[in-house]
C-alpha cells in the first residue's frame, strides 16, 4: 500500500458543509471536494459508549453524532445508528451487542411463514415504533443545532426491511415460491416507509439514502430485481423527488446493476462498494456512468478499519485522481458505513485528504437524466 | 428405463430446481438398482455443478439455493440407501464449517455447505455466532481435514486469526488440516494475513480451492 511522505498544506475553507454539498448538486466551484466518511455507529467512540448503549439511547446517539461532526468537519450526517430501526417498529426483537451493530434475533423471526406476509401491516404501529420516532427526533435536533450541515434521512427499503423480519434463507426461497405473498407485503411496507421518509424530510432531512442491495449480480438476476424489488424502490424514489429531497442509493455487493438503477430509479448519487456489473476498472466506471450521476466513495471499509491514516490519505489522493473529474460530480468518502469499531483517526484522515488534495474543486455537471432517453 | 436416462433425469431435476422431479428420479434410480452413490455423483451432482459453474454469470444466489433444494430432495432419498461403510469410503473427508462469533449472516455459509456436501465432503455445520474454540474442538473431535470459516462483518476478521492460532496450538495445521476463510468483505490478503491456508471469492470457487489444497 502506498504512503505519502510529506503531506501538503490544507486549504482554507470558505464554504459551509451545506453550501459545499448543494454547490456540488447545483454545479458550483467549491473550496474543496465534499467528503462523507459515513460515520454512524462509530461516533459512539466519541463518548466511549458501547454500541448497545449508543443504539438504545437516542440522546447520547445525538450528542455523539453532533460532536463527531464538529470535531472532524465532514460534510454530512446520515443519522441512523444501525439497520434495525424500522424492524423494531414491526415488533422484531433487536439484539444490541456491546461491540457491534444491532441485529434482529435470528432465532425468532417475526415472519415465520409466507402466510404471515399478508398480516405485515398489522405488526406495525407508530405507537411502539420508538426507534423510528427517535430517528425523526434526531434529524430534527441536528437540523436545529447544525443548520449549516447536510443531514440525510434513510430507509432500508421494502425488501431490506422484510429481510430483517424473516429468515434470509427462507426469504430467498420466497422470491421464487411465494412471489404473490411477497408483493402483497411489499405494497404495505412501502407505504409505511414512505410515511417514515416524509416525516424525516419534514424534520429537516435534505437527502434520503436507500440501500438497493438486491440490484446486484451477486444476489439476483436483472429480471428478478425488476419484478421483485424495482417497482417499490421506484415508488420511494418518486416520492423523495416529489418532496424535493435528493434521492440517493447505496449498494454494497458485487456487480451492482448501475444500468437498471439509472434507468428506473434515477438517483442523484450512488455509493457503491464494488464495481458495477459489466465494468472492470474504476476508470471504466467513470467513463460509463460518470455522466449520469454523482459518485460517493470508493474507500473500502477494510481500509478504514485496518489501515493507518497515511495509507488512508494516500488512497484518498489516488481516488481523487480517478473520480475527481467524474463528469456529474464526486464526494470523497466511505463505500459503506464507517465500520463501528474502526479508529476514528481514519475519518479525520479523509477530511484531511479532502482539504489537502481536493482544494478548489471543480464540481461536475450534476446528475443528468435528460440525455439518452433516461427521463427528465 | 436405461440407467443413463434416469441419471439424466436426476441432473435435469436440479437444473430445473424441481424437488418433486428429483424425488421421483431418485426413487426410479433405486427401483432399477442404480448404485445410490453413482446416482448422486453422475446425476444430481452434475446438475448442481453445472449451476455452480455459472454462478454470477447467468446464475445467482436464488438459483443456487433452489438447485440445492432439488439436490437434497433427491439425495436424501438416495442417501438412506447407501451402506455406511461405502459412504465412508467414498467421502472426501470431514469439514467443519461455521460463521464466526459475533456474526449471524449465514446465507453464504449455507451455500458453502450445499456445494461441499454435493462434492462429497461430510460437513459438520456449527451454525453462526460460533466461538473460535468451538471450530477447533469440533475439528479435532471429528478428525476434520478442513476448517471453513465464514465472515460477513469486517469487524470480525480477527476471529479468523484466533481460530488459526488455536488450531496451531493443537498442531492441527501441522497434521494436515487446512483452514479456509471467505465471505463478503474478506479479501485474499486479509485471509492470508490472518493465517488461513486458503481463500475464495465465492462458494463454488471455495470448493475448487479446497480440492487444490487437499491434493
Amino acid at each position: 500500500m502506498s504512503k505519502i511522505e510529506k503531506i501538503p498544506k490544507e486549504c482554507e475553507e470558505f464554504m459551509t458543509p451545506m453550501e459545499r454539498i448543494t454547490g456540488l448538486l447545483t454545479r458550483k466551484k467549491l473550496d474543496r471536494v465534499p467528503c462523507f466518511p459515513f460515520v454512524s455507529a462509530a461516533a459512539a467512540q466519541i463518548r466511549r459508549l458501547d454500541y448497545g448503549e449508543y443504539a438504545t439511547k437516542p440522546d447520547l446517539f445525538l450528542r455523539c453524532q453532533i460532536e463527531a461532526q464538529q470535531l472532524f468537519g465532514y460534510d454530512g450526517i446520515t443519522a441512523m445508528p444501525d439497520l434495525c430501526v424500522e424492524a423494531q417498529g414491526f415488533g422484531a426483537r433487536i439484539i444490541y451487542p456491546s461491540d457491534n451493530a444491532a441485529y434482529p434475533d435470528p432465532y425468532n423471526p417475526i415472519l415465520k411463514s409466507p402466510n404471515d406476509y399478508k398480516n405485515i401491516g398489522k405488526l406495525f404501529d407508530w405507537s411502539h415504533a420508538d426507534r423510528m420516532k427517535n430517528q425523526i427526533k434526531v434529524v430534527k435536533t441536528i437540523k436545529e443545532e447544525l443548520p449549516d450541515l447536510m443531514i440525510g434521512g434513510m430507509t432500508i427499503g421494502p425488501l431490506g426491511l422484510i429481510s430483517r423480519l424473516r429468515n434470509i434463507n427462507e426469504l430467498v426461497r420466497d422470491f421464487v415460491h411465494h412471489k404473490d405473498k411477497l408483493h402483497e407485503a411489499q405494497e404495505i411496507v412501502t407505504d409505511i416507509q414512505i410515511e417514515y421518509i416524509e416525516k424525516q424530510i419534514e424534520a429537516g432531512a435534505r437527502t434520503i439514502m436507500v440501500p438497493v442491495v438486491l440490484a446486484e449480480r451477486e444476489l439476483m438476476s436483472k429480471d428478478m430485481w425488476l419484478e421483485l424489488d424495482m417497482p417499490y424502490q421506484k415508488k420511494i424514489a418518486n416520492f423523495v423527488r416529489k418532496k424535493r429531497a435528493f434521492y440517493m442509493v447505496h449498494t454494497c455487493g458485487r456487480g451492482p446493476y448501475f444500468d437498471l438503477l439509472i434507468e428506473h430509479l434515477r438517483p442523484v448519487l450512488i455509493q457503491n462498494a464494488f464495481l458495477p456489473d459489466g465494468v472492470k476498472t474504476e476508470k471504466e466506471m467513470v467513463e460509463k456512468y460518470g455522466k449520469k450521476l454523482i459518485f460517493l466513495g470508493f474507500l473500502s471499509v477494510s481500509l478504514l478499519a485496518w489501515a493507518n491514516p497515511h495509507e488512508v490519505i494516500a488512497e484518498c489522493k489516488r481516488q481523487l485522481e480517478v473520480f475527481g473529474k467524474s463528469p456529474a460530480g464526486y464526494i470523497l468518502g466511505a463505500s459503506c458505513e464507517y465500520p463501528p469499531y474502526a479508529p476514528l483517526y481514519n475519518a479525520l484522515a479523509i477530511v484531511k485528504a479532502a482539504r489537502t488534495y481536493g482544494k478548489n474543486f471543480q464540481t461536475g455537471k450534476g446528475a443528468n437524466y435528460k440525455e439518452e432517453g433516461a427521463g427528465g | 428405463m436405461p440407467d443413463k436416462e434416469i441419471l439424466n433425469k436426476l441432473k435435469q431435476s436440479v437444473l430445473d430446481f424441481d424437488e418433486e422431479a428429483a424425488k421421483e428420479a431418485a426413487k426410479e434410480a433405486l427401483e432399477v438398482r442404480i448404485d445410490p452413490i453413482e446416482a448422486i455423483k453422475n446425476g444430481l451432482y452434475l446438475g448442481l455443478k453445472e449451476i455452480a459453474d455459472q454462478y454470477e454469470d447467468t446464475v445467482f444466489i436464488t438459483d443456487m439455493i433452489l438447485a440445492s433444494d432439488a439436490f437434497y430432495a433427491g439425495a436424501n432419498i438416495l442417501k438412506s440407501n447407501i451402506d455406511p461403510e461405502k459412504a465412508k469410503a467414498n467421502s472426501k473427508g470431514i469439514a467443519v464449517l461455521g460463521v464466526v462469533k459475533g456474526d449471524v449472516h449465514d446465507l453464504g455459509k449455507n451455500m458453502v455447505k450445499y456445494l461441499f456436501e454435493a462434492e462429497g465432503f461430510e460437513i459438520i455445520d456449527l451454525g453462526f455466532d460460533v466461538p473460535a474454540k468451538k471450530f477447533v474442538e469440533e475439528a479435532e473431535k471429528n478428525n476434520a481435514i478442513l476448517i471453513l470459516i465464514s465472515v460477513m462483518l469486517s469487524s470480525m476478521f480477527p476471529e479468523i486469526g484466533k481460530i488459526v492460532n488455536l488450531a496451531k496450538e493443537r498442531n492441527l495445521q501441522a497434521n494436515g488440516v487446512k483452514i479456509m476463510a471467505g465471505g463478503g468483505p474478506v479479501t485474499e490478503k486479509i485471509a492470508y494475513q490472518q493465517g488461513a491456508d486458503g481463500w475464495a471469492l465465492t462458494a463454488p470457487l471455495a470448493v475448487k480451492k479446497a480440492l487444490d489444497l487437499l491434493k
